[in-house]
């Protein structure tokens, strides 16, 4: 596999940031290399390919959703997991670095991760979390929540695609709701494949009595929580 | 906070002694141990490439330079970079 920065000049804010690092030519040589390794050995220096990809790991750890997603969630893997889903939203425009990015996460962590990393992305777990964020007396249930959603991500939400079939997309979700019955099913669309997603969900609420729902909707999205009755 | 070096125009040659004084080697194209195995990157297990690496203190942690590589990096030592 070839490897390749995903990094460099992935959105303004970050490439901003990143332009703040002095970029005076370095000139290497002997005597330098030597102090370089003893301040290496010292724990005082690190050897970078280039210092961009390094401000945008710093940065998207300092993202408001990501440093609220940190404060109930502990697990290693999952803050670097979410660390990717903003990764992936600032590869957007860059549709090579994006998939290799894409791939590099399943790689490591399965079909699941990439679809958690990718409801970051989209914006939809933030969303999420903000409409069921009053429905918790405690931090400890909203983090069981978030756990729980990350655990079991693949019978929670949906991604509606332009080219799916309406009839298939639809059983599949009513399916899942039927069999796992899930406090809140998630089912997202994109772009052009919003109009799809009306007639999945007109399909999902003819059979589905026991849920209701709230839309979030932005020209680029449309987005359906829908949350089991009695958990209200 | 850790000083960083870019490494990127290195010169290739230094960039292997570099590797030496570190303990590792180079097969040309990858980073390789003493025992002439290619260096995995700890956190994608991806064969790390000269031409593609980071190295950070803390035991000579030689990465391939990516973004989950870097974030798994500072999630388990910290922001020390």
């Amino acid at each position: 596999m070839e490897m390749s920065s995903d990094s460099s000049s992935i959105g303004d804010p970050v490439a901003g940031a990143a332009r703040g690092v002095t970029r005076a030519a370095i000139d290497y040589t002997e005597e330098k290399l030597k102090a370089w390794i003893a301040k290496f050995r010292n724990k005082e220096l690190a050897f970078v390919e280039d210092q961009d990809s390094i401000n945008i790991a710093k940065e998207l750890r300092t993202r408001p959703e990501y440093e609220f997603f940190s404060t109930y969630i502990e697990d290693r893997s999952q803050r670097v997991l979410f660390q990717m889903g903003l990764l992936l939203r600032e590869l957007e425009t860059n549709t090579d670095r994006l998939q290799t990015a894409r791939t590099r996460i399943r790689n490591n962590y399965g079909l699941k991760g990439l679809h958690f990393a990718q409801l970051v992305q989209s914006g939809s777990f933030s969303r999420y979390i903000a409409s069921i964020f009053d429905k918790f007396a405690t931090k400890q249930q909203l983090k069981f929540e978030i756990i729980n959603l990350i655990e079991k991500i693949d019978t929670m939400v949906t991604f509606v695609m332009e080219m799916d079939n309406v009839e298939d997309q639809s059983n599949t979700i009513i399916t899942r709701i039927r069999a796992n019955s899930p406090n809140t099913y998630i089912v997202c669309s994109f772009r052009s494949a919003i109009s799809k997603c009306d007639k999945v969900m007109e399909n999902v609420w003819k059979e589905i009595t026991t849920y209701e729902s709230e839309i979030y909707q932005s020209r680029d999205d449309k987005i359906f929580f829908l949350t089991k009755i009695d958990e209200l | 906070m850790t000083e960083l070096i870019s490494i990127k125009d290195m010169p290739r040659e230094m960039k292997i002694k570099l590797l030496k004084e570190l303990g590792y080697d180079s097969d040309d194209t990858y980073v390789i141990d003493e025992k002439g195995q290619k260096v995995l990157d700890k956190y994608t297990e991806e064969p790390v490439r000269v031409d593609n690496m980071l190295i950070f203190p803390g035991s000579t942690i030689v990465l391939d330079n990516n973004q989950l590589s870097i974030s798994s990096y500072l999630e388990e030592y910290g922001d020390v970079l």
